[in-house]
């Protein structure tokens, strides 16, 4: 028994280490090593980046006196359908999504995704 | 180093020539030589800014909100000019190659640095990377058989749903699978709590379903074991 959780332990370890690893290969982890920056650099010489008008001069950056204020780090949002449709829904209304409505919603997507990890 | 301090006090400052170990060594004389250490960053800057773009871009692609790429690559770089060059740990390799992986290794473990603090709505204060951040930057990378690369990159790509692809991605910056005790902290599973607006028990369910997709995804012989 004891042999069998650690031998699916080794596994999900593994799997760990692969996900990340692929991650790595796809870039959506920051490379940390200089095999992971190779990777980076053969996809930079496919596809060039284009240098936006403000980060184009070093010294104009550096006197812009920017510290990362304001800068947006804030997860991207990853809705659910059905809330997006529910909200759209108040929206067309004329609603405003009360807290209680948005923590029902909130709720909802977490009964529904717990049932779909069954 | 090709250049004095006393040589680089001329009207025109080229240092395209020095390495990256002294273009970091002259940004240190910020408080004696400001022109020279500027100009040693802008030359760094101009040097490395494509790279980090890059890593920067595709990593906040379908993570972060639209631009977050390009304000962590000019928050890096302003970082070391404000506080890293001094806390770089000069390259031992006489090999130029590796030299110039191991700086682009070091500048983007400070943009993943400061992605995790931002992450946890805290600001990075100090980045000198710790030992094990320094040993990681040679350590070759895990070798992953093509085909199964190939399986798990489409799975993650296609199979998994964008809350799933989130949950992952976010745990998987906090939890190094290499690093000893990599257990995701209390406090870096209520920030998560709080970042993904859901409880700590939904994020591990997401996280347990996204893996078991991916699993399946890949075979059981995949994932066994290491031999």
């Amino acid at each position: 028994m004891k042999r069998e959780k650690e031998s699916h332990g080794d596994c999900n370890e593994r799997l760990e280490k692969l996900v990340s690893a692929a991650m790595h290969a796809i870039g959506w982890l920051l490379p940390q090593s200089v095999d992971e920056v190779r990777a980076i650099e053969e996809a930079m010489e496919a596809d060039p980046p284009t240098i936006p008008q403000w980060l184009a001069d070093p010294y104009e950056l550096l006197k812009s006196n920017r510290r990362g204020e304001g800068a947006d780090h804030r997860l991207g949002d990853v809705r659910d359908p059905g809330i997006e449709e529910n909200l759209s829904r108040a929206a067309r209304d004329g609603k405003q999504i009360s807290p209680e409505v948005a923590e029902k919603m909130r709720k909802d997507r977490e009964v529904a995704e717990g049932k779909a990890s069954e | 180093m090709n250049r004095t301090k006393a040589e680089s006090e001329t009207k025109f400052l080229d240092f395209d020539g020095e390495t990256d170990d002294d273009l970091l060594e002259i940004m240190t004389w910020r408080e004696t030589d400001p022109e020279a250490a500027r100009a040693a960053w802008a030359t760094f800057y101009k040097r490395h800014l494509p790279f980090l773009l890059t890593a920067c871009r595709k990593y906040a692609q379908g993570l972060l909100r639209d631009g977050a790429g390009e304000d962590l690559a000019a928050d890096t770089m302003l970082r070391v000019w404000d506080r890293g060059a001094a806390t770089y740990r000069r390259c031992e390799t006489t090999d130029p190659e590796t030299a110039r992986l191991r700086v682009r290794a070091w500048l983007s473990r400070i943009a993943h640095n400061i992605a995790v603090n931002r992450l946890r709505c805290r600001t990075l204060q100090e980045i000198d990377l710790t030992d094990f951040e320094w040993s990681r930057i040679t350590e070759p990378a895990e070798r992953v058989p093509s085909e199964v690369s190939d399986r798990l990159r489409a799975a993650m790509e296609t199979a998994l749903t964008d809350r799933e692809r989130q949950v992952l991605r976010v745990v998987a910056m906090y939890a190094d699978p290499r690093q000893p005790g990599r257990h995701l902290p209390e406090d870096a599973l209520s920030d998560l709590e709080r970042g993904l607006g859901t409880t700590r028990e939904n994020i591990r369910q997401i996280k347990t379903r996204a893996l078991s997709k991916l699993k399946a995804a890949v075979g059981d012989e995949a994932v066994g074991p290491e031999k």
